[in-house]
């Protein structure tokens, strides 16, 4: 008799707090069921250097300034260039990216080195509640409309500076698809949460012309990047590209591309400082003729400072 | 004696059943905020608020998904999103509320003060709104405006922009209310 009453009393109070739940709990049954797309994986379209799954709504467009600062090393105890100014030497592109659609984009450039760079990209797929990674493709290419002499004509890298060795190019430049190279990538993004997100992009590079014989014709590439969120408005970033061994140029030892770097963003002012082993932009550049590697040596140590403004052409009406 | 006790007990249940309280729903709620800016306004206009009202008990509940915000540029709508309210943590902005004095039975349109919790990035704050309630064939709706101060809610502007972006917004609404079936 005792427990029939515990029971009765049980079931009464159960009943009494199901039917004093709150209105605002009720009015969750009525929220509709969102597909939870994940947004803002990164929240530039580059992650520093190289393109990220991202891409603007239709109508931005995305003017950009991208300048690169490096220090000459003395070369056999003799000082080949000096400039008390900022920098030895400086790089600049200027370029734009445009959106198209929602999931179209396309950008190109012009660099100091007399490189021209262009792209395509579509975001594929987008994170989301049931879908755990995002995929964007980009096919794009570089051509020169001057010889890029990055590589010692020895085949030493450390003889990069020394102007007693004369530089050449990896490409022929008897015609225009002599000095044309193109490349496709595949980016996969994931954002962990809040703040991580990492990112692979396997790539192939396919070259116009090879100046020497050994070198391969189409390279194969793989690149890790990531950002970790510091701020509301500030995140860290890093890249790597890693280029097998079969894939890597023969004639010169070639190193993987690094930075390491933070972005800083606000309205519609988007910035990124940060290090890196080279000064070229186009990706067929960067990814298999960088002949330095990452370390804080003069020459070896570049400083990166990517600037974007955005321009919205088409605006949503209220 | 105690077959009494328990028949006592059982009694506010049935009573509980039987009086089922009247609720009417929105759910195509307009709010929209507005702030004075040197540089630019900004306008943000979300008409997907949900909103449960109960003339009974004069109690009111609105939810609404910080997403659902359109901006007029699409760059504004990210940065809103992911760098100042943050709506991957907190995806919505709840009030919960009481109409003081509230006259069920009138027709037509009275101005009340709505006294309630408005809660914005997990941080809950007491809020007192005038609004404009009218009732017409069975239907109400519910219409106001307030200011809402950031800091109150731990919005960070970069210190750039501290200038040209004001520190309290104004919020308008318009809830149309029907009858709610369940």
């Amino acid at each position: 008799m005792r427990n029939n009453l515990l029971i009765t009393i049980l079931l009464y109070l159960g009943v009494i707090s199901i039917q004093s739940q709150s209105l605002l709990d009720e009015l969750q049954f009525e929220e509709k069921a969102d597909t939870k797309i994940v947004h803002s994986t990164f929240k530039m379209i580059r992650i520093g250097m190289f393109h990220s799954v991202e891409t603007r709504k239709k109508g931005v467009v995305e003017l950009n300034s991208f300048t690169r600062f490096w220090n000459i090393p003395e070369v056999n105890g003799q000082i080949v260039e000096s400039n008390n100014f900022a920098a030895d030497r400086m790089s600049i592109r200027l370029g734009a990216d445009i959106a198209i659609t929602n999931q179209f984009t396309i950008g190109g450039g012009w660099s100091n080195s007399g490189v021209l760079d262009g792209y395509f990209k579509y975001r594929i797929l987008q994170q989301q509640k049931k879908v755990p990674l995002s995929f964007t493709g980009i096919i794009g290419g570089s051509h020169r409309s001057k010889n890029v002499n990055n590589i010692p004509r020895d085949g030493n890298s450390s003889s990069i500076y020394d102007a007693n060795v004369p530089n050449t190019s990896i490409n022929l430049e008897n015609s225009f698809y002599d000095k044309t190279n193109v490349f496709a990538q595949l980016l996969i993004a994931r954002k962990v949460n809040h703040n991580l997100s990492m990112q692979i992009s396997p790539t192939l590079i396919f070259r116009g012309s090879n100046r020497f014989e050994n070198n391969p014709d189409t390279h194969f590439a793989i690149g890790i990047g990531g950002r970790y969120r510091v701020g509301k408005h500030t995140a860290l970033f890093s890249e790597y590209f890693w280029l097998p061994e079969s894939s890597a140029l023969e004639n010169i030892e070639t190193f993987g591309a690094y930075s390491l770097g933070v972005n800083w963003e606000v309205s519609k002012v988007q910035i990124q400082l940060f290090l890196t082993n080279t000064g070229n932009y186009a990706e067929d550049l960067v990814i298999t003729e960088t002949p330095v590697n990452f370390n804080f040596k003069d020459g070896h140590l570049f400083f990166g400072w990517n600037f974007s403004y955005a321009l919205h052409l088409k605006k949503h009406k209220n | 004696m105690k077959k009494q006790l328990c028949l006592l007990l059982l009694l506010p249940l049935l009573v509980g059943f039987s009086s089922k309280k009247e609720k009417y729903i929105s759910r195509n709620g307009k709010v929209t905020f507005f702030s004075y800016a040197s540089a630019e306004n900004i306008e943000a206009v979300n008409d997907q608020a949900l909103s449960l009202f109960e003339p009974d008990t004069n109690k009111i509940a609105v939810s609404i998904l910080m997403r659902a915000f359109q901006f007029e540029k699409s760059l504004m709508q990210e940065h809103f999103n992911d760098s100042y309210i943050e709506s991957d943590l907190y995806p919505k902005a709840t009030f919960e509320g009481q109409i003081v004095n509230f006259d069920s039975d009138f027709s037509g349109t009275q101005t009340k003060v709505i006294k309630g919790d408005f809660t914005l990035r997990g941080i809950t704050r007491p809020l007192k709104i005038k609004v404009d309630i009218t009732k017409k064939n069975n239907k109400y709706i519910i219409s106001g405006e307030t200011q809402v101060n950031i800091k109150d809610f731990k919005i960070n502007v970069p210190q750039i922009l501290a200038n040209r972006i004001a520190q309290t917004v104004k919020v308008s609404f318009n809830f149309k209310y029907d009858y709610h079936e369940k």
